[in-house]
């Protein structure tokens, strides 16, 4: 099983033009080498939020104030909607912003911001202004002694959201490649990083530029009996679950949504006419969370 | 201030949000008294007196650029009209009130001032609003003859770069409706 998942790595780095060179890393750490990457390659690229200069309270910008000057990475004030607003401006002139916000907890003083303007903001221009270089990168998920305030996941605010897209990996490798895609999207791109995989998800990661397809869903193994549809870090649990029903002759079909909105209708209709089940597993609240809408559909 | 950016915010205190005066918003001394929490310097200014803006503008705009930091300007004016057109505001306000402002109205005052220096006269202005207002008019006239936007299209148009798979299903299902029921709607 583990052979064959570090073949389809292989197979899939080259095939999205990565250059050859792996290495080790953890989600962090991938991170901090996709935003390395972009702030190389676009030197319009900022990244500001709260406790980002230092290196971060995860050490996702570790090295990158060193590395990029005072002018292209620094700390803003505590304040989620000051981040916000300055990043639309920032992403408003064409600029790249990579914008931190601490714990997804924290994200809803800048959901006025988030749904009233950056969403609609090449709308309600006709097309004639947009924020393609924006992001927002925020830690979500529970980590077991987060409590109310640093264990959400608000993807279901977002995913109501047209103008926004929201994607969240579930390894490094995934997470490196989605990050540069998601930068480089021309809309603005909700980022949420499973904060329980920081450390302890870890795996070979390409050291070059590559980008891996948003708004397309990612079969991690094939069956015949259920479809089984996660993101983030409640893949981890999900392999086990199909594991042991593996174990008791149940095929399972195991999908990584990777981009939650909007979300690969296309294959996950695929994968159920096939099996003809769906289990949908997310941290996130069942009632109204992203699971209903897969669901309903 | 954080940032040292050169901003020059422009605040113009009307006195009302709607139905709800300035003194029921905040206490203290309007909105220019906030600035010295932020550090930033802060001017009030009349703000019917079309002289006495420019001037406070051109300070605040080399205070900003000079010394590298926001500064903030407060004019002061006074919301004659409605809110909107589904606001009757003499439920809330005394029409004496409405009237007492009207007289530092500021675009009479500038009329005064250049016919006061010569710079204009009354004839001239008669023949200006008139012009003007045949002006507005024609616009008004052109834009009601423009076509309504097309919901079929700019209701699901660059709400991204490109038309996700999603809306374009909707924007679909949404022509088939329309097709259905002509008499509620037509797709073209």
């Amino acid at each position: 099983q583990q052979t064959k998942t570090m073949s389809v790595r292989a197979t899939r780095a080259l095939s999205t033009g990565a250059h050859g060179a792996m290495k080790k890393m953890n989600l962090f750490t991938a991170l901090n080498d996709g935003m390395r990457t972009a702030m190389k390659h676009d030197p319009s690229a900022v990244i500001f939020g709260e406790d980002v200069a230092f290196g971060g309270v995860f050490r996702c910008t570790m090295g990158l104030r060193e590395e990029f000057g005072n002018d292209r990475v620094f700390n803003t004030p505590l304040c989620e909607q000051g981040i916000a607003g300055f990043a639309i401006g920032y992403a408003s002139t064409g600029k790249t912003a990579i914008a931190e916000i601490q714990f997804a907890d924290y994200i809803y003083p800048a959901f006025d911001q988030i749904v009233n303007e950056a969403a609609k903001f090449r709308y309600r221009s006709g097309g004639e202004y947009d924020l393609g270089g924006l992001v927002f990168r925020t830690p979500c998920g529970a980590v077991g002694h987060g409590g109310h305030y640093h264990s959400q996941s608000p993807e279901a605010y977002f995913a109501h959201t047209p103008g926004v897209k929201v994607v969240t990996p579930r390894s490094p490798y995934e997470a490196k490649g989605l990050l540069l895609a998601s930068i480089r999207d021309p809309n603005p791109v909700i980022f949420l990083e499973p904060k329980a995989l920081y450390r302890t998800s870890v795996e070979e990661v390409p050291e070059g530029d590559y980008m891996l397809p948003l708004e397309q869903a990612d079969v991690m193994r094939t069956g015949t009996d259920v479809t089984v549809v996660g993101w983030g870090a409640q893949l981890k649990v999900l392999e086990k679950a199909c594991d042991k029903a593996e174990a008791m002759g149940v095929s399972c079909e195991l999908i990584d949504l990777r981009t939650i909105y909007p979300w690969d209708k296309e294959t996950i209709e695929k994968s159920v006419r096939k099996t003809g089940r769906l289990v949908v597993s997310h941290e996130a609240p069942k009632t109204s969370g992203f699971g209903a809408e897969i669901a309903a559909t | 201030s954080t940032l040292e950016a050169p901003i020059v915010f422009f605040c113009r205190n009307n006195g009302y949000a709607i139905s709800t005066p300035a003194h029921e918003q905040f206490r203290g001394n309007g909105i220019a008294s906030r600035a010295i929490g932020y550090d930033m310097p802060a001017i009030r200014v009349d703000g019917n007196d079309i002289a006495a803006v420019s001037i406070a503008m051109s300070k605040a705009k080399e205070i900003a650029s000079k010394q590298s930091r926001p500064v903030l300007v407060e004019a002061m004016t006074y919301r004659v009209g409605h809110h909107s057109t589904s606001d009757d505001s003499t439920r809330y306000r005394s029409v004496e009130e409405i009237n007492q402002a009207k007289e530092s109205c500021p675009i009479q005052r500038t009329k005064n001032f250049l016919i006061k220096n010569e710079w204009w006269d009354e004839e001239s202005d008669v023949k200006l609003r008139e012009t003007e207002r045949r002006s507005v008019l024609k616009a008004i006239e052109v834009a009601e003859r423009r076509n309504h936007p097309s919901p079929v299209t700019d209701l699901f148009s660059d709400v991204y770069d490109k038309l996700p798979k999603h809306l374009e299903e909707q924007q679909h299902e949404f022509i088939q409706h329309l097709e259905k029921y002509p008499d509620h709607g037509s797709a073209h």
